[in-house]
């Protein structure tokens, strides 16, 4: 199946539409998350409890026609419990066999709720299913379905019985979307609409073909050179040792961001792009989806925790050191 | 799409022209104002056009700069596209051509055009002007244009560089002309050749003298080296010289052919002793001791010779008269060679005397403010008898010069008076010519005072007018030539008085008719004797 970018634009905003009827305001919000699921990209929502991070990809996965599976991560959450497990069974002729049950994690939408309540090595269970959209159990590596993105949540501020996420697994999102606090007429919105009778039904207005195309086609988007490398550029500049790294980077920052983060940049642009209607990458969508895409890719060193010095803060600084690339001839203004 | 990116081309064209301008102009109009300062302090006449000249060619430069700067298309939709703010749609179309054709690659293209449509190439490159650059900028240009174009003082300066220069190079030409002449009008002797390369060394030097006052002193130190070549008594070496040459050609001596020289005549003289009779010997004798008188103040060799030969000859010893005459010719011979050698120097002396003279004159014109000059002449009063001598010295520089001579006296004693006045730099007096009576008797027994025996005058300080420029004045010149008893028979000093008189004669400066005055006084004392 393939879509032209007007039908994309409209199954977005059909999405975007029926979202909106949930969810009050956070446009911004909701751009980034369709954005994750426009480039079948995973989208890790940071932010404190009651912001509406659950029901935002509860009704994402209500708007599209995708298989959907939620797991609450806890701390006795086991692997298994969510790649699945081995399971005897015997049939009527008596004969034993193992049977692989499929887990969760065996869906097109994956919610993973607090998913920093779990242990690393339950977390560690969504590596290979996050990179390789397969699972490998009992020696057998079993794919996932496509589309296939993991939405995972997980709140700030709750330090006892979490788990900070490794590096190697917060590179796998695409980005890293903060839930803010909603300003004062969306939350009265938002208390008008959940203290009432019923409440807002959403109509599916896509499907796992429909999805799949969209992505493909926002693959399609081409980028000119200037900002793939401008992109390559913001991605250097976070790393400490680089020449063209700004100071504050130089100061709080361990480790910059990975390939995956220049990957995700022009990814995450493409589906901007095509969703504001143009049909090519510029280096202004780059640099809007630059906050989103790097920030959980930085590794800090204790100095900016001390310092209070934010992943944001040190993004912008690298959006302010690095330009975007200067136009005409040299000497030219 | 095409069309707005060709024009954006131009306009960053433009637009860098316009930038690169605003940093280098600063420097260049800086740069031409010091150089039309320069102008104004040191007599150059190149910092003005070289000004101009780099303005213009700074101007050239970033014209052409601007025209062969590389400008890619792909740079100039950049360019575009951050003007416009197209969302980078220009620079991906025009990646996108040649590619193989995605399901965006028509609709990018389609975008582009549609974004172009309507717009303008200024809209997407701005060209920026520094208002406070551009304004110090124009300020300093304005500032030397107006230098420029104001009254330059050095300009003065440099018009009397050049007229002096002018008259150096001509003075040089002239010099080797002379040299040219020392070399061509007879086959030059090695005292010839000499001078003639001494007066194109001094071609070149006074030719790459930097002013005047360096030039003449280089001929002034030119006509010390000649002047010291010269000998004190050349006038009598001369007169002596020639003064037998004619004697001996209008009466040869007995066995020898008319026109020959006296040296030529004395070896056949003495050749043809054994031919001739007792009476022909004893009056060859009396001849040869009368040459030898005459050759008594120019030529003492010669005239020991002839006294000798006249001697043996009148003892009637021939082989000794013969041998005493082959020596007076021997020594004729070489008062010959010395004088041609003498002369030739006076010559130059002569030609850097002009040359002196000639870069002496521009000063005169021009030479207010300097106020300084040197009055120094020296002139020569002559006179037999009673009467007057004139002669005029030429001065030259800001003052006059001025030579009067006066001779008086009944036994023909010359009182001859220079007086000199002027300021500036006096050129050599000419000898004034005066005539006279002379009660006292003939020439054979009169008298005449002679410079050359006696001691010089006494020499006066005089003073000079005050010249126009803030220094004084200081003349000399040579006081009243006095008599100091050095008499001697006219008949000694008349052969040297006439060859000095025929060699003034050779002088441009003297009128023809003179010359012909001369001559003719010289001839009737000839006839005289």
């Amino acid at each position: 199946m393939t879509i032209t970018p007007e039908e994309y634009v409209a199954r977005a905003r059909a999405i975007e539409e029926q979202i909106g009827r949930v969810i009050v305001g956070q446009a911004d919000l909701v751009r980034d998350v369709l954005v994750c699921m426009l480039c079948e990209g995973h989208v890790l929502l940071e932010g404190v409890p009651g912001l509406g991070k659950t029901m935002l990809l509860k009704t994402l996965s209500s708007a599209v026609d995708l298989p959907f599976s939620r797991v609450q991560f806890t701390p006795d959450l086991m692997p298994a419990d969510i790649l699945g497990t081995q399971v005897l069974e015997e049939d009527e002729a008596g004969r034993r066999s193992f049977r692989f049950r499929p887990g969760p994690i065996f869906a097109s939408l994956v919610l993973a709720d607090e998913v920093n309540r779990a242990t690393p090595k339950t977390q560690s269970a969504l590596l290979e299913a996050m990179q390789e959209r397969a699972v490998t159990v009992a020696g057998e590596t079993r794919p996932l379905p496509r589309p296939f993105l993991v939405m995972a949540t997980q709140n700030p501020i709750e330090m006892e019985g979490t788990y900070p996420l490794p590096e190697a697994q917060l590179d796998r999102f695409l980005l890293k979307v903060v839930v803010p606090f909603p300003p004062a007429a969306d939350l009265v919105a938002v208390v008008e609409r959940t203290t009432g009778g019923a409440g807002a039904t959403v109509d599916q207005v896509a499907d796992a073909a429909v999805l799949t195309a969209m992505v493909e086609l926002t693959r399609a988007v081409p980028a000119a050179s200037h900002v793939v490398q401008h992109a390559v550029d913001l991605v250097i500049a976070t790393h400490p040792a680089h020449a063209e790294a700004p100071d504050a980077v130089r100061r709080y920052v361990r480790f910059g961001a990975s390939p995956r983060g220049a990957q995700a940049l022009i990814l995450a642009a493409k589906a901007t792009a095509l969703l504001d209607g143009r049909p090519n990458v510029a280096t202004a969508d780059v640099r809007r989806v630059a906050t989103a895409a790097l920030r959980h890719r930085l590794v800090l060193g204790y100095e900016a925790v001390a310092d209070g010095m934010s992943a944001d803060a040190l993004v912008a600084a690298v959006l302010a050191a690095v330009p975007e690339p200067p136009a005409g001839i040299r000497g030219a203004p | 799409m095409t069309d707005l990116l060709a024009g954006v081309r131009r306009r960053l064209r433009l637009a860098w022209g316009v930038a690169t301008a605003q940093w280098i102009a600063p420097a260049v109009a800086a740069l031409a104002l010091a150089l039309v300062v320069a102008g104004r302090l040191r007599p150059w006449a190149w910092p003005e056009p070289v000004a101009v000249g780099l303005v213009v060619v700074a101007l050239l430069a970033l014209v052409v700069a601007a025209l062969v700067v590389k400008v890619p298309l792909l740079v100039a939709a950049r360019a575009a596209d951050r003007g416009l703010g197209t969302g980078d749609v220009f620079a991906t179309a025009l990646e996108l051509e040649g590619r193989p054709p995605g399901p965006f690659g028509e609709r990018v293209r389609a975008r582009a055009t549609d974004v172009a449509a309507g717009r303008r190439p200024a809209e997407a490159v701005p060209v920026r002007l520094d208002r406070r650059r551009m304004g110090v900028v124009a300020g300093l240009i304005v500032a030397a244009v107006a230098l420029g174009l104001t009254a330059n003082h050095q300009d003065v300066v440099r018009r009397r560089q050049q007229a002096e220069q002018h008259v150096l190079d001509a003075e040089a030409d002239k010099l080797r002309d002379a040299a040219d002449e020392l070399r061509t009008a007879t086959p030059p002797t090695p005292a010839q050749e000499e001078l003639a390369q001494r007066l194109e060394e001094l071609a070149r030097e006074l030719a790459s003298a930097p002013d005047l006052p360096q030039g003449r002193e280089a001929l002034d130190a030119a006509a010390r080296e000649l002047a010291g070549q010269l000998s004190p008594n050349l006038l009598a070496q001369k007169a002596a010289v020639r003064g037998l040459d004619r004697s001996l050609a209008s009466s040869p001596l007995p066995g020898a052919a008319a026109g020959g020289d006296a040296a030529n005549q004395l070896r056949s003289a003495a050749s043809a002793l054994a031919q001739l009779s007792p009476e022909e010997r004893q009056a060859l004798a009396e001849r040869l001791a009368a040459m030898a008188a005459t050759q008594a103040a120019g030529n003492g060799d010669a005239a020991s010779a002839l006294s000798a030969a006249a001697a043996a000859l009148a003892n009637g010893d021939l082989t000794a008269a013969a041998s005493a005459l082959g020596a007076a010719a021997d020594a004729l011979a070489a008062a010959a060679g010395s004088v041609a050698g003498q002369e030739a120097a006076l010559g130059a002396l002569s030609s850097i005397a002009a040359a002196r003279a000639a870069l002496s004159a521009p000063g005169q014109g021009q030479g207010q403010g300097q106020g300084q000059g040197q009055g120094q002449g020296q002139g020569q009063g002559q006179g037999q008898g009673q009467g007057q001598g004139q002669g005029q010295g030429q001065g030259h520089g800001q003052g006059q010069g001025q030579g009067q001579g006066a001779g008086g006296g009944a036994s023909g004693q010359v009182a001859g008076t220079n007086a000199r006045t002027g300021s500036g730099q006096g050129g050599p007096g000419v000898a004034g010519g005066g005539t006279g009576n002379n009660p006292s008797g003939g020439l054979e027994t009169a008298t005449v005072f002679d410079p050359a025996a006696g001691t010089n005058g006494e020499v006066l300080n005089t003073t000079g007018q005050e010249g126009e420029g803030p220094s004084q004045v200081v003349g000399k010149g040579d006081g009243l030539t006095l008599q100091n008893g050095a008499q001697v028979p006219v008949g000694n000093v008349l052969p040297r008085y006439s060859a000095e008189a025929t060699a003034a004669l050779d002088r441009l400066d003297i009128p023809p008719s003179q010359r012909a005055l001369v001559q003719s006084y010289f001839a009737a004392l000839a006839e005289g004797q």
